[in-house]
């Protein structure tokens, strides 16, 4: 037989169930309700811009015609770049903090000011370089839009390494030195091979963060309307390009700048998903 | 608890009577000689307080006692795994054939080479179950593919795995059951031809039939190699070892062969923790 007591305090849990588990779907679809109407808006708006010329011809003037082209060019080039210079500082930071620093005061600092900079405001790292390599320079450039961006991939990359060296079990470490494995061999054949799917995802969520970044490349990459594969000199994004083109009072650009904004959302959009799925790929 | 209760877990003389590895020959060379080790972790807390003992070539050596002990840091400092940590200190001598290898100058990957280790958990490295056999091998040694694959067979073919994975050699090795992967993992320590080796409760997170195959495995390769196994289970200590070391509190209580230490061990606390009474 339940008692009266139990059976209040039963029924008083299951009624505070109920309240919290609606509170937490209220909450869930919201976030979601608002995530769909930014995406709905973005296709009814972008879908009109995005045709042939988008994907051949470069920014137009006001009432003629053009497209995107050079913007994507420069958005490929400029990310790729970036993650070519902080892949591999990236990682070889994370292998040394985890692997060799043996939790020295040093490493402990550098792992500390690696967060900071993993939060820090991209638009203070685009005016940091533009102070120094900008103004050296005299001028915009891909490189330096290049520069911003990898200051911001390089913790992303250090830190998932860090993560993923940390999940890779102690046991297999000790396992391969009692092979009589060298320290290198072990890391290249057995540790990196272990983590190297969860590190991978870490890139490309790198990649998916930077290829989006305005603020680091409006003092640095510049704008330019014309198709300029120079690195030396302005190279337009897609962000930037955005930024400008939705400034801009010609309804022709607006709409331009619309479907600028679909392409950048849809392919950042496809680059979280293939993490996603890499990601899912190494638990199971 | 009283005497006349038989107990729940340990070594019961009522029981079954056990069969023990029997050596009509005169005991075996020495192979590794401890000499007053001792072994102290970072936080100073002393784990081994002075142990003396020998293992014999071609012999199983079990090590027994309650957890933390310090059966498995004395396994570690066999191969210096502990050289893997900062700050732990050793003293004291371990010779292997005679020489310390606790010295500075000693290289750690030669002496690992002669020295292999499983350890508790299997740790199949994430490749192929030849590429598994094939790394240590060819770390040592350089061979044609044919003599590779005769290598790979003849480790997999040791540790009878060999009927089992013939047929997917190039898979993954973490695919394989528990079991299957604690024998890879043995294949993998004895394809590189090593003189002792070391085995960290090599069971002891497999099923019963998994841990049969691997005792038997044991005492096959007992014949060849000197071993030394740490195991909490009493029963596999008698059916796998000629000689056992009962540890307790960071000192070496008793060593004898394996049938003394169960059937008239000298001092109370072996007797004590071989039935079970605590531990």
């Amino acid at each position: 037989m339940e008692t009266a007591v139990r059976s209040s305090i039963m029924n008083r849990r299951y009624r505070r169930n109920r309240i919290m588990m609606a509170l937490a779907i209220f909450s869930s679809a919201l976030g979601l309700f608002f995530l769909a109407v930014i995406l709905a808006t973005l296709v009814f708006r972008g879908i009109d811009a995005i045709n042939l010329d988008v994907f051949t011809m470069s920014i137009p003037a006001q009432g003629s015609r053009g497209g995107l082209v050079n913007a994507m060019y420069g958005t490929v080039v400029i990310t790729g770049l970036a993650m070519l210079i902080a892949t591999p500082l990236g990682i070889l930071a994370g292998t040394y903090l985890v692997e060799f620093a043996n939790g020295s005061t040093l490493a402990e600092a550098a792992k500390f000011i690696n967060d900071v900079l993993l939060s820090a405001p991209s638009i203070v790292i685009g005016v940091f370089i533009y102070g120094a390599v900008v103004v050296p320079m005299h001028g915009n450039s891909a490189i330096a839009g290049a520069l911003a961006l990898a200051l911001i991939a390089l913790p992303v990359v250090n830190r998932t390494t860090q993560d993923m060296l940390k999940l890779v079990p102690n046991a297999l470490r000790e396992a391969t030195a009692a092979l009589g494995a060298p320290r290198w061999m072990s890391m290249t054949m057995v540790i990196y091979r272990s983590a190297w799917t969860g590190i991978l995802t870490g890139i490309l969520l790198a990649v998916a963060r930077i290829s989006g970044e305005t603020a680091p490349l409006l003092f640095t990459a510049g704008y330019s309307k014309f198709w300029n594969t120079g690195l030396t000199g302005p190279m337009a994004s897609l962000p930037v390009a955005i930024n400008t083109l939705a400034a801009d009072p010609g309804p022709d650009l607006k709409r331009l700048a619309w479907g600028g904004a679909l392409i950048i959302t849809v392919a950042i959009l496809a680059l979280n998903i293939l993490a996603r799925s890499l990601a899912g790929r190494r638990s199971s | 608890m009283p005497d006349t209760e038989t107990p729940t877990h340990g070594f019961s003389l009522q029981a079954q009577a056990p069969t023990f590895v029997q050596d009509a020959a005169a005991d075996r060379p020495v192979k590794v000689e401890v000499k007053n080790l001792r072994f102290r972790y970072q936080n100073g807390h002393e784990v081994l307080k002075g142990i003396d003992m020998v293992l014999r070539d071609k012999t199983v050596t079990a090590f027994i006692g309650p957890s933390g002990c310090g059966k498995s840091t004395l396994l570690r400092v066999f191969n210096r795994m502990y050289d893997l940590y900062p700050g732990q200190q050793v003293s004291g001598e371990v010779l292997l054939d005679g020489r310390n290898i606790l010295g500075k100058t000693e290289d750690l990957n030669r002496l690992r080479s002669k020295i292999g280790m499983v350890f508790q958990k299997p740790t199949p490295f994430p490749m192929s179950i030849y590429e598994n056999i094939a790394f240590g091998i060819r770390l040592y040694e350089k061979l044609s593919k044919s003599e590779m694959n005769d290598r790979v067979e003849q480790a997999l073919r040791e540790t009878a795995l060999w009927d089992e994975v013939k047929d997917k050699l190039q898979q993954s090795g973490l695919g394989l059951s528990g079991g299957q992967q604690q024998r890879l993992c043995i294949a993998r320590a004895v394809a590189v031809k090593p003189e002792v080796l070391l085995l960290d409760e090599p069971a002891s997170a497999l099923d019963p039939i998994s841990t049969a195959k691997v005792e038997d495995l044991i005492i096959k390769l007992g014949q060849d190699y000197c071993i030394a196994i740490v195991t909490h289970n009493m029963q596999q200590a008698a059916r796998t070892s000629l000689y056992t070391a009962f540890m307790y509190l960071g000192e070496l209580v008793e060593f004898d062969r394996t049938e003394a230490i169960f059937t008239a061990p000298k001092q109370q606390k072996t007797n004590d923790y071989v039935t079970g009474r605590f531990g």
